[in-house]
């Protein structure tokens, strides 16, 4: 699954380590899941989803 | 390359120097036990893969920090597991002076003989304690592929050197290489989950 992460990410000039922080996960867990080697499950989905003020469908792209 | 990713580099290489070298402590250590007869050394040879344990275990947590992975879960496991893992030699070296002593025939070496199996069995409880434990479900979800692999691993040299046994085309291995192999192939899966492009 694609996602426009990095893009939201960078518009807000946070690091990886900015959004970990502020989804209370880790930097490896940002860094799997922008780069499509992990899909978050759908609670962590909706913290990012808040987080961004978007709705999941915005940020996570079907393939 | 910059500062932090050569930093997190060299901590890595490190980190993984130093399992290198426990493992191949313990290998050795098992390989020396297992094929010389000298008992009465079985507590000293113990001794050399675990001091190497303990700056395996210290760079594994600075190369958590520095990698964005400070998870304390993973943390805990590595110090119950690194507890477990001075039990077992001390409770080895135990074992092997008490099992000298009562001598081969007392009903008692039954119990002597299981002492040194409580570590392991630790050892396996903190590794399903640490996936109950891990609230960062991509680090959980590694961990349960990685384990998974290794499990894999088992099975199938289990099945492939028992089979060769049954014609004596190898010799006997024994039942405890399961838990040591298991944590060399979860190591190696974890390794190959890391690797970009995966």
């Amino acid at each position: 699954m694609r996602n426009r992460l990095r893009v939201l990410r960078a518009e807000r000039e946070w690091s990886q380590q900015d959004l970990a922080d502020h989804l209370g996960v880790s930097r490896q867990s940002v860094n799997a899941i922008e780069t499509g080697r992990y899909d978050p499950s759908l609670p962590l989905a909706f913290r990012i989803s808040d987080l961004f003020g978007l709705s999941i469908e915005e940020i996570f792209l079907r393939d | 390359m910059s500062d932090t990713t050569a930093r997190n580099s060299a901590n890595r290489s490190r980190h993984w120097r130093w399992r290198f070298t426990f493992v191949t402590a313990m290998l050795g250590t098992a390989a020396t036990v297992a094929w010389v007869d000298t008992p009465k050394l079985v507590p000293l040879l113990l001794l050399l893969p675990a001091l190497f344990a303990i700056p395996m275990w210290r760079e594994a947590q600075i190369g958590r920090m520095a990698e964005g992975e400070p998870s304390p879960a993973l943390a805990e496991h590595d110090l119950r597991t690194l507890m477990a893992v001075f039990a077992y030699i001390a409770c080895m070296g135990g074992a092997v002076t008490a099992g000298n002593a009562i001598g081969p025939d007392s009903p008692w070496l039954w119990a002597v003989a299981l002492v040194p199996t409580l570590p392991i069995l630790v050892i396996i409880w903190a590794m399903v304690r640490y996936l109950a434990e891990e609230t960062d479900e991509f680090l959980r979800h590694r961990a349960v592929n990685s384990a998974l692999i290794g499990g894999a691993a088992v099975l199938s040299l289990a099945s492939v050197w028992g089979t060769l046994e049954l014609f004596k085309l190898v010799p006997h291995a024994a039942g405890w290489l399961a838990v040591p192999t298991f944590a060399v192939a979860r190591d190696i899966a974890k390794v190959w989950l890391k690797a970009p492009g995966r």
